[in-house]
């Protein structure tokens, strides 16, 4: 038989079942993840746009996540039988070896070693892929329990770990769909179109370019260890039942994770009430007093007027204890002092003034009111006079 | 917390949280990209040169 005819049993069904599922979900989970870590991106918008809104793209993530969380209880149950019943060799734990054939590919693609490393069941490159896709697991589940359960998360934790697990949640998920850009887009798909995850198969020529120790094992006779029914049925009678009470355990933990909390992820509705909740009193009491005509001109002055509007309008952002931009308006020195920009008023120069302009491009943050800002001209105009 | 830019002194784990993952993303993926664009030279070379990789 050839090279070529010969194959050679890969992932059977079960495995690329897990694969497939771990694609769907993860896939997903990154596009809506992304889309709400990012939120202010036009594509961000289009694709909430395309869902039918952000509810229905939360909904579709946490879907996703429970699908994950079922391939990954599906994966646990699978790796335990392998290990338990089987007694397959743990070819998937990481070795020294497998930091020994990452240095000699590396030195290998520098022109400094003379071939590239030959590896077992599974190379360095999909053991790292492995196992970061099991930190990202562990760190995405984790944080995301502490997001969806944020009151049962408070009773343990001080309430500063939410936003802390959010910013790990989005930080890992960026890191783990960049990783699969890079690496398993490269390592898979490009280097070599790597179809055995959906085939189930390698040829033998395959199996001796990617996995030559592996094969020499299987044409060995040793690359499983061989049982005889006996055994096998016996150790299935031990697994078997651990692994429903498993099963049971995890199912009751995935539960939990979902139901427990409905805070984090119901949209609260505004409440109704039977009885109006604001009613103008009328007629007013007494008559309001007719406005007297002013005598002259009103004199803006920063003590006066400007002052209180400044702290008002500006002060969360610009003011003692937070100076964004190195400008603060707490005082009347500080505001003509300027920030780290420079000097934004220019005293009898109202229209030359930064602070003006930015105000009339529009949507600051603490944006005066029209009216308000024809004061603050005003008085510039006047020679911003503080008394 | 949303008024908040989280530092050492306002929300010292979120902040570590943020450095960790501004350092820890590079850390991973600098190597990655590294290996492979060392592998997609040798490649390159190797087929100039007529011969297969590894």
């Amino acid at each position: 038989m050839s090279k070529k005819s010969r194959s050679y049993v890969r992932f059977p069904l079960a495995r690329r079942i897990e694969h497939l599922t771990m694609l769907l979900s993860f896939s997903t989970l990154g596009v809506t993840g992304l889309v709400q870590k990012y939120a202010a991106s036009g594509l961000s918008i289009a694709i909430v746009n395309l869902v039918g809104g952000i509810e229905n793209l939360r909904a579709i993530h946490h879907v996703a996540a429970i699908v994950m969380m079922f391939g990954t209880m599906y994966h646990i149950l699978l790796a335990g039988y392998h290990v338990f019943v089987k007694r397959s060799r743990l070819s998937m734990l990481p070795a020294l070896q497998d930091i020994k054939d990452g240095w000699q590919a590396l030195m290998y693609n520098f022109g400094l070693a003379k071939s590239y490393p030959q590896m077992g069941r599974y190379t360095f490159e999909e053991k790292l892929e492995y196992w970061a896709f099991v930190w990202g697991t562990i760190v995405m589940g984790l944080t995301g329990f502490m997001m969806w359960n944020p009151v049962t998360t408070a009773h343990i934790l001080p309430g500063e770990f939410i936003p802390a697990a959010k910013a790990a949640h989005g930080g890992e998920a960026l890191l783990a769909v960049l990783a699969i850009i890079v690496w398993h887009m490269y390592v898979v798909h490009i280097r070599r179109f790597n179809k055995s995850i959906w085939t189930g198969k390698f040829t033998e020529a395959e199996m001796l370019h990617e996995h030559p120790l592996e094969l020499a094992d299987i044409k060995a006779g040793i690359a499983e260890p061989r049982l005889d029914p006996k055994t096998l049925r016996k150790r299935r009678k031990v697994y078997y039942p651990v692994a429903g009470i498993l099963t049971v355990v995890m199912l009751v933990g995935v539960n939990s994770f979902v139901s427990g909390e409905k805070t984090a992820i119901t949209t609260v509705l505004p409440i109704s009430s039977p009885v109006p909740i604001y009613l103008p009193q009328t007629p007013t009491p007494s008559p309001t007093a007719q406005p007297t005509p002013t005598s002259g001109a009103v004199v803006l002055t920063w003590d006066g007027s400007l002052g209180p509007l400044f702290q008002t309008k500006c002060g969360a952002c610009h003011g003692t204890t937070v100076k964004l931009a190195q400008l603060s308006f707490a005082t009347y020195a500080d505001t003509l002092k300027g920030g780290q920009d420079g000097v934004i008023i220019l005293p009898g120069e109202a229209s030359g003034s930064s602070l003006i302009q930015k105000q009339q491009a529009g949507g600051h943050p603490g944006q005066f009111s029209a009216e308000e800002l024809g004061l603050v001209s005003q008085w510039i105009a006047a020679g911003a006079p503080e008394k | 917390m949303s008024h908040y830019i989280p530092s050492t002194e306002k929300y010292p784990i979120v902040y570590y949280v943020n450095l960790f993952y501004k350092i820890f993303i590079p850390a991973v993926l600098g190597p990655m990209v590294l290996f492979v664009l060392s592998d997609i030279a040798r490649r390159l070379i190797n087929r100039r040169k007529g011969a297969a990789h590894s």
